[in-house]
């Protein structure tokens, strides 16, 4: 029997992966990929605790509507992520994030 | 409903794709692991009856996020470096750190009551659009700003500077 408590488990693993990528990547992009698989958690997250509300209307389908604005912060992030990226690439040809001491005194 | 089996195939999926999303040294292999996860997630949404944010994570995500990461990726990979390390040495703080956060969750998770993924509604779609239109009407117009704020931020980052 699949519950809830299943889906925050799996859930919880996936941020905590994804954490993990983004501690550790030295690239910048990897650093991107690796927030995006913590979206992804939370996402999840939302979807599955919005089953304890399956009684009220409008707090069940809240859970399920907020991922969209989740997905929508997601891809602006991106965007503007992968312009940061592309800027650090022109300057230093690299786009490791330890090379990113421009403003390092 | 779902059957377990599913539940814990899909399950398999994400994780063993987010795990090879972290760890593989090929940036643009990772990326396509990264793919893998998006669909384990769409999914995973499935699973939880919701058949529209399955669509929405089918294009957006492994369409449209996919597409612009592996193009990130293809410009900004000239000279290919093997010999560097592709990931710092935070790995010995991080690694405990990641481990005592999920045991922490754990053992929040641990009291929550037992409820099954049950089907709520006949027409969730219908609900969700009237909800989106009527209850959370004005951030659904924020996030249209939101992104028009990151498209021109998106440009004006990446142009290249002219020299006057």
């Amino acid at each position: 029997m699949i519950t809830v408590w299943h889906y925050a488990i799996l859930s919880a693993l996936l941020f905590v992966i994804g954490l993990y990528g983004a501690l550790t990547r030295r690239n910048a992009i990897s650093v991107l990929m690796s927030v995006e698989l913590m979206f992804n958690a939370a996402n999840i997250n939302f979807v599955a605790f919005s089953y304890y509300f399956k009684n009220e209307n409008v707090a069940f389908l809240a859970g399920q509507v907020f991922p969209l604005f989740v997905i929508a912060i997601a891809a602006s992030e991106v965007t503007v992520g992968l312009a940061l990226a592309l800027a650090l690439y022109r300057n230093r040809s690299v786009v490791n994030l330890d090379s990113a001491d421009i403003l390092r005194g | 409903m779902i059957h377990p089996v599913a539940f814990y195939a899909l399950a398999a999926v994400v994780i063993l794709c987010a795990l090879l999303v972290v760890s593989v040294r090929n940036i643009f292999h990772a990326g396509l692991f990264l793919i893998g996860t998006f669909l384990g997630v769409a999914g995973l949404y499935v699973s939880l009856q919701n058949f529209f944010l399955a669509a929405v994570q089918l294009l957006v995500y492994s369409g449209a996020i996919a597409v612009l990461i592996l193009f990130g990726i293809m410009m900004t990979q000239r000279y290919w470096s093997e010999k560097q390390p592709s990931h710092n040495r935070l790995g010995i703080v991080a690694l405990p750190l990641c481990g005592g956060l999920f045991w922490l969750l754990i053992q929040a998770y641990s009291h929550l009551p037992q409820t099954q993924i049950v089907p709520v509604m006949e027409n969730m779609i219908h609900g969700m659009g009237v909800v989106l239109m009527q209850v959370y009407v004005v951030p659904f117009e924020i996030i249209s700003v939101v992104l028009l704020a990151a498209m021109i931020g998106a440009i004006a980052i990446g142009k290249e500077k002219e020299e006057s």
